[in-house]
């Protein structure tokens, strides 16, 4: 944990330097958004990894949670892409946008973990049945996300998605759960010889 | 002054922010006998101003003063501010998180902190809805953290000096000081709110805010 003095000098730096570290994190994230725009996934990724190194640089003065997420998005659009699903990005033309659809992901796993009425519940499975696991990974991978209960999520969905019969995706959620019981294990291998019988294994 | 109804007051940005939040309030139990209000505040030029507008425009007793994305866990959290209040006729702000001493720096998270709050690791585990029952456990503290602040008594917010984001609740629990009450923040094993503040925060502000809270406050700091 920082010093009081450590802390201290961090925001004086933060207070002389608002200028020059505002003009960086603003060009950035003009570029991002026009990335977002054109869903050019190449640049974004060329971008991202300028300011982190950027943010780096200063001290990660830089860095926003917004910034943070994107980065966290970008990994997930990323495999989105390699394993042809449908991109988290697809209905998005701006960073608000695109955090805001991140934001309401979030808030939609939480329902399923808090004690809310069934209804809200409900709202919360139809909205992730059309998120990718790949998203969903991600959003437990950010730090700066408060989600809680990672398996139960995967196993949820997952079972939704057998029910609509996207085995492929639900296979991907249960490789995705951390603690893997026998009847996960044996879900995944069913789901795999299924997959393999009709040619459909990773796409 | 109502002293039937509670109100809460947020300051809006985002209507997605907004209505998750309403939604986990529609959920909380409300005692019998009382109702609740929501004032919103949208396009404020500051947290004091907002907050001084929505508590001038509603004559509820008791006014929960809340950032968006704050979401309240515990559905006895109405009837838990009402026992505490009514435990001490002193306490006139109860916070979620707060602080016994504030530095000399103002830096409120460079002292230790009681309270709760849901983190990385807590919200793993099951919730647990608690009753308040024990004044005991309450502690009084010299500062609240903004992002829930309830009150049974209204004094107005510093809009004078804090017109920005920053220093609205250290000023705040220092005007409440100033005037003889109590700032409490109970025990909660299982943190009442969860505070979704995305940790990086935007603090370029801060350092002119800290002074000023310093300047203002001198006389209140270790």
């Amino acid at each position: 944990m920082a010093t009081l003095e450590q802390l201290v000098n961090r925001y004086e730096d933060m207070e002389i330097n608002k200028d020059l570290y505002l003009g960086h994190r603003n060009y950035y994230e003009s570029l991002i958004d026009d990335c977002i725009k054109n869903h050019d996934l190449d640049s974004l990724n060329r971008y991202i990894n300028e300011f982190m190194e950027l943010n780096q640089k200063h001290n990660l003065a830089l860095i926003t949670a917004n910034l943070n997420r994107i980065d966290h998005i970008n990994m997930a659009l990323h495999n989105e892409s390699a394993y042809d699903f449908p991109m988290f990005w697809e209905d998005t033309s701006c960073i608000r946008d695109l955090i805001n659809k991140y934001d309401k992901t979030i808030f939609m796993i939480r329902r399923l973990t808090f004690n809310l009425p069934d209804l809200y519940k409900s709202e919360a499975l139809k909205y992730l049945k059309d998120i990718s696991p790949f998203i969903i990974r991600e959003i437990y991978n950010d730090e700066t996300t408060l989600v809680g209960k990672e398996d139960f999520i995967y196993l949820t969905l997952a079972m939704e998605h057998i029910k609509s019969q996207d085995l492929y995706c639900a296979l991907i959620f249960l490789e995705n759960t951390k603690n893997k019981n026998d009847q996960v294990r044996s879900f995944i291998l069913q789901l795999k010889t299924k997959l393999t019988d009709i040619g459909d294994l990773y796409g | 002054m109502d002293d039937h109804v509670f109100c809460f007051i947020i300051c809006v940005t985002s209507e997605l922010f907004l209505q998750e939040c309403l939604l986990y309030i529609s959920n909380l139990h409300v005692p019998d006998g009382y109702s609740v209000d929501i004032l919103t505040v949208t396009d404020a030029v500051s947290m004091t101003s907002g907050y001084n507008e929505a508590m001038n425009a509603s004559n509820a007793k008791y006014k929960i003063y809340m950032h968006q994305d704050v979401f309240i866990l515990n559905e006895y959290f109405l009837i838990n501010i009402l026992k505490i209040f009514d435990s001490d006729k002193k306490i006139g702000m109860i916070g979620m998180v707060g602080a016994v001493n504030i530095n000399k720096e103002a830096i409120m998270w460079g002292s230790s902190r009681v309270g709760n709050i849901i983190n990385k690791s807590s919200i793993h585990k099951p919730y647990i809805f608690e009753k308040f029952d024990n004044p005991d456990s309450l502690t009084k503290v010299s500062v609240i953290d903004g992002f829930l602040m309830v009150t049974c008594i209204d004094i107005p917010w510093r809009e004078d000096i804090f017109d920005g984001w920053h220093f609205y609740d250290l000023s705040q629990s220092m005007e409440f000081r100033k005037q003889n009450y109590d700032i409490v923040v109970p025990e909660q094993t299982h943190a009442w709110c969860l505070h979704d503040d995305r940790v990086a925060l935007s603090l370029f502000d801060y350092n002119h805010y800290r002074k000023l809270f310093i300047n203002e406050y001198k006389s209140f700091l270790e």
